[in-house]
């Protein structure tokens, strides 16, 4: 503040005002945490929540639209709606989440190696741009037929095409630093390589990262959901909201219900993830923006 | 600079835009106003041209609609001649002579020769089953006797009851194709689609995947007869048929609502009831016989190989609980159906079936546990494209907990489960237990023409049911030429097979078409069929 | 200059052979067996082993290997499991519905998100800019099938304006060509309609921040004119590389559009392919949408030279 005098009302309003300007400039990032931290939670506690076994076969009650007893409905099998779109939530979240993580750990790794050693750049970049070359939907499609479908095949497949943007991504980053008079002169006084990538490269190398991640993380719950649409995405008997919603797609017409629900729940959920991921990136690097 | 970025941009958005125009204008097949279409969605992808090659159903369609047969079947499922005009029976029953209808043609013009029907009936001899039981009763192809180009003999060297209906077979028939084409290797698909049905194959409009174009053929001469079920006269009035292939049964469902298709092969069972509130729509069943859904048992590993096993899944197995979730309209299936060879068919019968009418866990627990089973996991094939046999397969595993079962779900695309189920490898090396299929009508209501009922152990289809008592048991009845001792032999065959347990019939349901309600003469003739029918 | 072209052209042949080793092991090494599925479901062993005999599938791996690479440097995609037509041949055939769908899709977003992007940069932090940055995240959080199944409900099946699926070609008149094409377009232009918004305002936000647009704005010049003259122009270039980018979005995203529409178009054929394990159609699919894109991003590589001579490789 300046030196003007400042009475208590007059403080109190500006420092309302001040919390008020957080909230409204980092909007996006208040929504999107909201919604991921109400998702997560449903999703979590959904054995204690649900009142159905989510994959309990009631043929008496199949097709029924949402009312009390089944807040969200029932499937052509009379399962409970509600307690698969939360048991999904388990499934999808986990899938993305590993599919974010393992994306960022092996394409770290990899852009690191290629952009510290330049003998290593070219073979690595290569094969990173041949993977990248093969549309994302068609090289998961292809490992899902390769091996027995089931959640870790489901996460892998997910997981490769999002290495090479992420690999390019850090590779990028750490020319960059490289570059930096201050790393070279560490390079210069003789820092070992864990040293320099620890205290110089990595902390300069997380922010697009972690912004990163979440838009994989993002973008593997939905290709979850085209995996499942497309009939190769996790196997039947585990709920994940990709194939409930393809199970349910045949009957968009008779049941609007089976898909509507899963479908509503995923997309809130990628675009809290999305929120979020936006909301990171300007708090913390508004310049990123233009990277990613 | 700047400038002329934008430009640069601008011109490679009106290249890519005219170059589309190009595209789209460069290889348009010009389609005449004024012949009558008819779209039809049908439930599989027509990919192979050559019925001797493949059975699949769709291939079988596409053969009723470019080829004729010799004979057919009526609505009573009794044989009527359709290319044959007369044909007799020595009095020792072992010399059938044939003569065919005069003028016949082949949609290339030529004339239909007696020879022709000979090469097409060994080309289809030797893919189907009861064709092999013939050409064994005839002790070879030297049976056959072509004796002008209108006439030709069948000689036996012993007796064979059902050569008649084998040639009348309506799931894998005996299409009549010129000897040039029949007599080609069997090992090699045809591609040549010359036949003498009511429609021709229009090779060139042929997309697979998506679409299959059929034309009036001008050169088919009709039978007299009204149509009834696949005998009668043929009589095309469309001038062309569109085969299209949509993979999303939701949209085929939108598409026939909005008027953009005529006919759907294979609507949604659980749509059937919202169609019928339609006014622009029609549903039928043309198919009264129905399909069969069966759980198959593998034969050969524990602990399936027991038959006490097979009977426990017999216990287990609720018809009715199956039904539900294949199809959910309560109007288009059976609640039980206590026979092996279709409800509603002639050689329907309980026999033996009294013991299973009621669900028992505790029972199929304690068979299990006689058989020797302790636990282990049980391989059961979970098809993840198949919505019937997925439905079906999903209250399988729940019948199969109940009873104490530890099953391992196998969830694989039919694509891999038709190799994986060919396997004779044991269950935990790739090999299987237990997996859902279904059959239709006509063919499971025959103990010969059933392959899940055929029990030739080696030989026998995947699943290798083995029981030499009931394989000889079908033998002596399919020798026996007389109808009336044949349908009395019917109980024995099922009483046995509810011992040994080929399989395990887990229901019967039909499959209604759905229309516009322009259209008219949709025959039921078990099979979707496209002549007799009118677009008003 | 030309050594900058040699060398990305030696880099792309390499990328292009990495992807065929891996398109060919990919498809090889899975279970499925199309052996069993051309013979049908009622077939017996004995009719697919001899089925699998014709078909040279019971061949060693590497040698089904050399013989396709061969076949693949004479330019041959090699023939189709099932339907006997040259794989070359089959994606002539749907190429027509994909580019059409393709191009109305890119058309369509561009068109319209250069407009929200730029309004969005000049209303930056207003409603209006919240307004289209909401309308952008949430266009591309729901899965393009769901836009899909809701766009037909509302204008084909209730309103009946436009029809449910299905193509048809120019030669049957333009308006049954676009008519068939707009829902299809909108459910996956709004994808990217919603990416390019994003770049095109953030691009516009950092370029209305240099000096000589403040410049222009001391000069007098109007608002509008300062946005189109200087901030458009200047957003070229990352506009471009998204749509490089997009390209591999788009390729998937063409899949499960034409399975939702029943377009007869690559993506179908894709689909049909794999579930049939017709594996000549697989490679040969996979094999010319990697090439597209990567032809693609050469180009766009080569355009950054052209615009822009400071951009390093």
């Amino acid at each position: 503040m300046t030196g003007a005098i400042a009475t208590p009302t007059t403080l109190a309003f500006k420092r309302k005002r001040r919390s008020f300007r957080f909230l409204s400039r980092h909007l996006t990032i208040v929504i999107g945490a909201t919604l991921m931290t109400i998702l997560v939670l449903l999703s979590v506690c959904a054995p204690l929540i649900t009142p159905y076994d989510p994959v309990a076969l009631d043929l008496i009650h199949r097709l029924r639209p949402p009312s009390a007893s089944h807040w969200f409905g029932t499937d052509n099998y009379g399962r409970d709606i509600f307690s698969r779109t939360l048991y999904g939530g388990r499934v999808s979240l986990f899938v993305g989440i590993s599919a974010a993580l393992l994306s960022a750990l092996i394409g770290s790794v990899i852009g690191l190696l290629a952009g510290m050693f330049r003998w290593a750049d070219a073979p690595l970049m290569r094969v990173m741009d041949g993977l990248m070359a093969i549309p994302a939907i068609l090289l998961a499609v292809g490992m899902m037929i390769l091996t027995r479908p089931g959640i870790p095949i489901v996460i892998i497949a997910i997981t490769i095409p999002e290495v090479p943007r992420v690999a390019r991504l850090v590779r990028s980053v750490v020319l960059v630093i490289r570059e930096q008079v201050y790393v070279q002169a560490a390079v210069a006084i003789g820092t070992k390589l864990p040293r320099l990538l620890l205290h110089h490269i990595l902390p300069n190398a997380l922010t697009p990262i972690i912004v990163q991640v979440t838009y994989v993380c993002a973008s593997a719950v939905l290709v979850e959901a085209y995996l499942g649409f497309l009939g190769v995405g996790i196997p039947p008997e585990t709920p994940s909201w990709g194939n409930i919603i393809s199970d349910g797609r045949t009957y968009v017409q008779l049941a609007i219900w089976i898909v509507l629900f899963p479908g509503a729940f995923l997309g809130t959920m990628v675009m809290a993830i999305n929120m979020l991921g936006d909301g990171v990136r300007d708090m913390l690097d508004p310049r990123l923006a233009r990277r990613l | 600079m700047a400038r002329f970025r934008l430009k640069s941009l601008l011109a490679v958005a009106a290249v890519a835009a005219v170059a589309a125009v190009a595209l789209a204008l460069g290889t348009s097949p010009q389609v005449v106003q004024a012949e009558t279409v008819l779209k039809a969605v049908v439930n599989s992808d027509l990919k192979i041209l050559d019925p001797t090659w493949s059975t699949a159903y769709i291939v079988i369609r596409h053969g009723y609609l470019v080829y004729d047969t010799l004979f057919a079947l009526n609505s009573k499922f009794e044989p009527k001649p359709q290319m044959v005009d007369t044909y007799s029976v020595s009095p020792d029953a072992l010399t059938y002579s044939f003569t065919l209808r005069p003028g016949l043609k082949w949609s290339d013009g030529t004339p239909v020769r007696a020879a022709d029907c000979v090469a097409s009936l060994k080309r289809w001899a030797k893919r189907n089953a009861m064709g092999q039981h013939l050409v064994e009763a005839m002790g070879g192809e030297s049976g056959y006797e072509i004796v002008d180009d209108n006439t030709f003999k069948i000689k036996l060297k012993s007796p064979f009851g059902l050569v008649v209906e084998a040639l009348a077979g309506a799931e894998a028939p005996a299409f009549m194709m010129p000897e040039r084409i029949a007599s080609g290797p069997i090992n090699q698909q045809i591609t040549d689609t010359t036949g003498s049905g009511p429609f021709i194959f229009k090779k060139d409009e042929w997309q697979p995947g998506n679409k299959a174009v059929y034309v009036k053929n001008p050169y088919y001469v009709p039978r007299k007869e009204a149509p009834d079920y696949l005998a009668g006269g043929k009589v095309a009035k469309v001038d062309r048929v569109e085969w299209l292939y949509m993979p999303d049964n939701n949209t085929a469902l939108a598409a026939l609502q909005a008027g953009e298709i005529d006919y759907f092969e294979s609507p949604p069972l659980d749509f059937i009831q919202l169609m019928k509130q339609n006014a622009d729509l029609k549903v039928l069943t043309i198919d009264h016989l129905g399909v069969q859904m069966m759980v198959r048992p593998n034969s050969l590993y524990p602990p399936f190989n027991n038959y006490k096993a097979r009977e426990a899944l017999l216990y287990m197995v609720n018809q009715n609980d199956m039904m539900q979730a294949v199809v959910g309209d309560p109007s288009l299936f059976m609640a039980y159906c206590p026979t092996y060879f279709m409800c509603n068919s002639d050689n329907q019968t309980d026999a033996g079936a009294k013991p299973f009418a009621k669900q028992d866990f505790a029972k199929a627990k304690q068979l299990l546990a006689e058989a020797g089973y302790k636990g282990e996991p049980i391989v059961v094939l979970q098809p993840t494209d198949r919505p019937q046999y997925a439905a079906a397969t999903t209250v399988l595993i729940d019948e199969l907990r109940k009873s104490g079962v530890n099953v391992d779900i196998q969830s694989l695309d039919w694509a891999t489960i038709t190799a994986r189920r060919a396997k004779k490898d044991a269950p935990d090396k790739g090999g299987w237990n237990i997996f859902i299929t279904s059959q239709g009508g006509p063919d499971v209501a025959s103990p010969m023409a059933n392959i899940w009922f055929n029990s030739a152990c080696d030989q026998a289809n995947v699943g290798w049911a083995c029981d030499k008592d009931l394989v000889s048991l079908v033998d002596k009845w399919a020798s026996e030429p007389d109808a009336a001792k044949r349908h009395a032999m019917v109980d024995q065959i099922q009483e046995r097979a509810y011992v040994s347990v080929p399989y395990v019939p887990a229901g019967q349901y039909v499959q209604p078409i759905a229309f516009r309600a322009n259209l008219q003469g949709v025959l039921e003739a078990g099979v979707p069929v496209y002549w007799n029918i009118e677009k008003k | 200059m030309i050594q900058f072209v040699l060398r990305k052209l030696s880099s792309t042949a390499i990328v292009m052979g990495l992807v065929a080793v891996i398109v060919f092991l990919l498809i090889h090494l899975s279970p499925g067996d199309p052996a069993a599925i051309i013979a049908g479901d009622q077939a017996t062993p004995a009719m697919i082993e001899q089925i699998r005999a014709g078909l040279g599938l019971d061949q060693p791996l590497i040698v089904q290997f050399w013989l396709w690479l061969v076949r693949l440097a004479h330019g041959d995609l090699g023939v189709s499991l099932f339907s006997h037509v040259p794989v070359g041949t089959l994606i002539m055939s749907r190429i027509q519905p994909t580019v059409s769908l393709a191009v109305a899709t890119m058309l369509f977003a561009i068109l319209t998100a250069i407009p929200l992007g730029v309004v969005a940069a000049w209303q930056v932090g207003r409603w209006v800019d919240r307004a289209v940055m909401a309308l952008a995240i949430a266009a591309f959080s729901f899965p393009i099938f769901l836009i899909g199944y809701a766009l037909v409900w509302g204008f084909a099946l209730k309103l009946r304006i436009l029809p449910v699926q299905g193509y048809t070609t120019l030669g049957n008149g333009i308006v049954p060509y676009l008519q068939h094409l707009v829902l299809p377009a909108l459910s996956l232009g709004l994808v990217f309609m919603a990416l390019l918004t994003r770049m095109t305002r953030s691009t516009m936000i950092e370029v209305l921040g240099e000096d000589y647009i403040r410049t222009a704005r001391a000069k007098g010049l109007g608002q509008g004119a300062v946005l189109i003259k200087h901030g458009l122009k200047n957003a070229a270039v990352p506009l471009v590389t998204t749509i490089g980018n997009g390209i591999a979005l788009l390729i998937g995203g063409v899949v499960v559009t034409e399975s939702v529409f029943s377009i007869p178009g690559i993506g179908r054929l894709t689909i049909d392919a794999v579930t049939q394990r017709d594996f000549p159609v697989i490679q040969g699919i996979i094999l010319v949408t990697s090439f597209t894109y990567v032809v693609v991003n050469l180009l766009v590589d080569l355009s950054y030279r052209l615009f822009d001579p400071r951009v390093r490789a």
